[in-house]
């Protein structure tokens, strides 16, 4: 019963567009109805949802990402990629994706990478004769990157949810995200190599360019050094990385002033509000499902199906895949996390390398229609309707079902670090 | 007399709005100082404030949700509008008055749940011994601003012709 009413609560919601966190609450309510419970836990759990020092990392790390592209940090890796990639057919695209993996390092956002990068390089895509569409499918696809890339705020979410090692699952990500970046470089070139090149190979623009962003990339390497190495938390490494993000947008770029900052700070506050609701409500239906034992139900269900790993994770898959269609990344990861890798684990499939997948899963959702966040974000930064976008994104998701296919195949890639 | 009322009505949410973003922007710095704080106690003088992670944490849930209630009076939370906008006007009004009685009957709940909450026993933080019903508050805090945009949007929809 629990389970019915928590799936057709949420279709409910998602058609009648109330928000999903109240969506949530209401389900939950439900359930507290149906079972004769008091009202305490709607309060008290979603508290307790709340009351964890690694959920701290989240607004850290957007506020990072905020003052780094309010900081021209954007712009600087723009100039770097241009040097590095500009001189290959379709240039401009190249430097989009590698942009994106760039950008990807600091922001750990999907939204914030399609729209601090396609606001930079859309334009000039267009005057360099990329139909918009294009230009537009480029950016939205290669933002996948930024989600993937460390450090990425849905896999500090799927720790949290699933107790898991956000350290490990930052450390996992890299490898699929560097094969995400090629790969999507890969079917830019086949898409845009007739359009021409964006600059000739200039050695010494690339030292100057290099020496531009370097303060820039040690960001990322500070970031995933500094807990790979198990140094820093991945709370304290995003402390860390603010600090060192201030100095160098204040006193080195000189482009952020006290004033600009604590607006970023309301913004970072309010971003935070939204997206931390849906975990406070998601935390209770959460709690509800443990006290009804509904994971258990649910591994039991799934393996009278198969005994085969694979086919449960294929099945799995499949369900996160269509979930994507409809859902934003923030509530399914939050809702689904913690039913799912219960299952997962009872089939001996690693919790690390299901986030990863889940991550990516659910971050093609992001761009896939009829609700794709970064869908609705390029269709605005670049001026483009979503049918002649999602036209211009079929090679590109082809290319992410093809490396989704690659990472279910060999697991390894995924765990690459043990 | 109505306009002047309107004018007074938009000033004070302006006002309320206004408030709301500064005391969240303070709070986002607090957690800020409280979380570097750790790190360089840690780091450079190789001691730590225990203080800072429990109240940084305190500081944290109040972010979120007065975020939360800033957002519901922006109407930013997150929606799916696709089936909503397939759907004829008359329809969508229903939707819309469905989506405000639910999160009506919600932030209800919350606000009796927070009083039967607080008219037990509340527990203390480990470290400093804060009563937890510092860190409950923040939930009717939340509740009551999703009230009133909730009474805005009703307001709204009925006010709207459904044609």
């Amino acid at each position: 019963m629990i389970l019915w009413s928590i799936l057709i609560g949420l279709f409910a919601a998602i058609v009648i567009g109330m928000p999903i966190s109240f969506g949530l609450a209401a389900i939950s309510l439900f359930i507290f109805y149906y079972a004769d419970y008091s009202l305490t836990p709607i309060v008290s759990e979603a508290i307790n949802g709340l009351d964890s020092f690694p959920l701290l990392a989240i607004p850290l790390f957007i506020l990072v990402g905020e003052v780094m592209s309010e900081g021209g940090i954007a712009k600087r890796l723009v100039r770097l990629a241009s040097a590095m990639v500009g001189f290959v057919s379709g240039g401009l695209g190249q430097i989009a994706v590698l942009t994106s993996m760039f950008f990807g390092g600091i922001s750990g956002s999907a939204v914030a990478d399609a729209s601090a990068v396609g606001s930079m390089m859309i334009d000039p895509m267009k005057r360099h004769h990329y139909p918009a569409p294009l230009a537009t499918a480029i950016i939205v696809a290669a933002s996948v990157v930024g989600i993937i890339i460390p450090p990425s705020i849905p896999m500090i979410l799927y720790g949290v949810v699933t107790n898991t090692s956000i350290s490990q699952l930052f450390l996992a990500g890299i490898v699929p995200g560097i094969i995400i970046t090629l790969a999507l470089a890969g079917t830019t070139f086949l898409q845009s190599k007739k359009i021409g090149k964006a600059q000739p190979f200039d050695i010494l623009e690339l030292a100057k360019a290099l020496r531009g962003a370097i303060l820039a990339l040690l960001l990322p390497v500070i970031i995933v050094g500094g807990i790979l190495s198990g140094v820093f938390t991945p709370t304290e490494s995003a402390a860390f990385a603010l600090v060192y993000a201030l100095v160098v947008s204040m006193f080195v770029y000189r482009s952020l002033s006290a004033k600009r900052f604590f607006h970023l700070c309301i913004a970072t506050g309010k971003l935070t509000g939204v997206v931390m609701l849906l975990l406070a409500f998601a935390n209770v239906l959460a709690w509800l499902l443990t006290a009804n034992m509904i994971p258990q139900e649910l591994v039991e269900t799934l393996t009278a199906l198969s005994d085969n790993k694979f086919v449960i994770l294929g099945i799995l898959t499949l369900f996160l895949l269509v979930v994507g269609f409809f859902m934003d990344l923030t509530p399914a990861m939050v809702i689904l996390a913690p039913l799912m890798t219960p299952v997962v684990v009872n089939l001996g499939i690693d919790p690390v390398y299901f986030g990863v997948l889940m991550s990516f899963v659910l971050g093609i959702g992001l761009i896939t229609p009829p609700v794709g966040t970064v869908l609705y974000v390029g269709c605005g930064v670049g001026k483009v309707g979503m049918e002649e976008l999602v036209n211009s994104l079929l090679p590109f998701y082809l290319t992410l079902l093809g490396l989704l296919a690659l990472f279910l195949v060999f697991p390894g890639l995924v765990l690459w670090y043990r | 007399m109505k306009v002047k009322s309107e004018n007074t009505f938009q000033a004070s949410m302006q006002l309320l709005r206004t408030t709301l973003e500064i005391t969240i922007g303070l709070l986002v710095l607090g957690v800020v100082f409280c979380v570097v704080a750790n790190v360089f106690g840690r780091f450079v003088l190789n001691y730590s404030f225990v203080w800072a992670e429990e109240i940084s944490r305190i500081m944290f849930i109040w972010v979120v949700l007065l975020g939360a209630g800033l957002a519901s009076l922006n109407n930013e939370h997150v929606s799916v509008t696709y089936f909503k906008n397939l759907v004829s006007s008359p329809i969508r009004k229903a939707f819309g008055i469905i989506s405000v009685g639910v999160i009506y009957t919600v932030c209800l709940c919350i606000l009796v749940g927070f009083m039967q909450i607080v008219s037990g026993y509340v527990s203390v933080t480990p470290l400093l011994q804060i009563p937890k019903t510092l860190l409950y508050s923040a939930m009717p805090m939340m509740a009551v601003l999703t009230l009133i945009a909730n009474s805005i949007a009703l307001f709204k929809l009925l006010e709207r012709s459904p044609t």
